[in-house]
């Protein structure tokens, strides 16, 4: 009797951590490659992205791009409303919108739009002469 | 070949904002846009502390990653001319503000809506001048970007005198916020002419580049606080 219990309950834990991990894989952030071959399709226009360029509307290209077909968490660019002191950006002193979610790091977009990153390529390797 | 650059000495630099004024004045500022400030910053431990200030304006970059982003989007706003400096066609600008996401610098500036220098009041005259009366450069549109030209419509005056070689020596070929620095902590020239200023003092003062990490290769040189980084 008590073995049968024991079995049961080995039964019960192991399909608990089999579905969490499968929950894990499920919601695990997209790999590299897979950015790659996501941000390609979305230059090649095999992923429509709208046509409306603008940065600050939800329904601009440019969060349709990065929101909802990378899906960024708001979090990655939006780093909370103020920048670091010394930080050296023009309208650093502007006044906080509001409504928007956060002031952003250019250095965020360094990684992914670097020469040799998955995404077009705005600027260049700071060792490049 | 002429590769026009500022250098701003931070250890000269007392914050009077006089290059600021100077801007202001003679680019026709409007309130929400504007093309030259003034970071403060407070650095060092109680009692051993002070300022350091640092203008920003535009760095006109060699490679200019708000001109890509523009071209890449077939907007084909931003252009940078034969003596580097980055312009932007206000007639072509479809506001969409791709161009300051990409600065690293945070330089263009969306210029919403056209504010009155004193809200509530009668345009001055100096705003109301037409803008058939103003260089195209500032004739200042809603829903656009615009930007530092490094004084353009002044350097546009020397090339079209054959006088490239007095940029940055005669004040009438030279940005208005380089001629009114009271410390001179300001200088405009040829990088290209190893005798010039500001050859000259980038190599004695070890001058240089913001954010270099971005490889955009600005053409404006600082003289930071503690050397280079």
């Amino acid at each position: 009797m008590l073995r049968s219990v024991m079995i049961l309950k080995l039964v019960v834990l192991s399909s608990f951590i089999l579905s969490n991990a499968m929950a894990v894989e499920a919601g695990k952030p997209p790999t590299h490659r897979e950015l790659a071959r996501l941000a390609e399709k979305i230059r090649s226009g095999e992923i429509d992205v709208g046509k409306d360029y603008s940065v600050n509307e939800k329904t601009g290209r440019f969060h349709i791009i990065h929101a909802d077909k990378l899906m960024l968490d708001c979090s990655n660019c939006h780093r909370g409303e103020t920048y670091r002191k010394d930080y050296l950006l023009v309208g650093k002193d502007e006044p906080y919108p509001a409504r928007a979610k956060g002031r952003y790091q250019r250095s965020v977009c360094l990684g992914c739009h670097q020469r040799g990153g998955i995404a077009t390529r705005w600027y260049n390797s700071s060792t490049e002469p | 070949m002429s590769r026009l650059v500022r250098v701003i000495d931070m250890q000269r630099c007392m914050g009077c904002r006089a290059c600021i004024a100077a801007c202001h004045v003679e680019n026709h500022f409007t309130p929400g846009a504007p093309w030259n400030v003034m970071i403060e910053n407070e650095i060092g431990v109680y009692p051993d502390v002070r300022m350091t200030f640092t203008t920003m304006n535009c760095m006109h970059c060699e490679d200019p990653p708000c001109k890509t982003v523009c071209d890449a989007i077939g907007v084909n706003a931003i252009s940078k001319n034969e003596l580097g400096v980055v312009l932007i066609d206000y007639e072509r600008c479809i506001g969409c503000r791709y161009c300051a996401s990409v600065c690293p610098y945070g330089v263009p500036q969306f210029n919403e809506k056209l504010e009155s220098l004193y809200p509530g009041q009668a345009q001055t005259a100096y705003e109301a001048i037409p803008d058939e009366q103003r260089d195209p450069l500032h004739r200042k549109k809603a829903a656009v970007v615009e930007k530092c030209t490094f004084c353009w419509h002044k350097l546009e005056k020397a090339v079209t005198a054959g006088k490239i070689d007095r940029i940055g020596k005669d004040p009438e070929y030279t940005p208005s916020c380089d001629l009114v620095c009271p410390v001179n902590a300001r200088l405009f020239g040829d990088l290209d002419d190893a005798q010039s200023n500001v050859s000259r003092y980038i190599g004695k003062k070890k001058a240089a580049q913001l954010k270099k990490e971005y490889g955009t290769r600005p053409q404006v040189y600082y003289v930071l606080e503690g050397g280079d980084y």
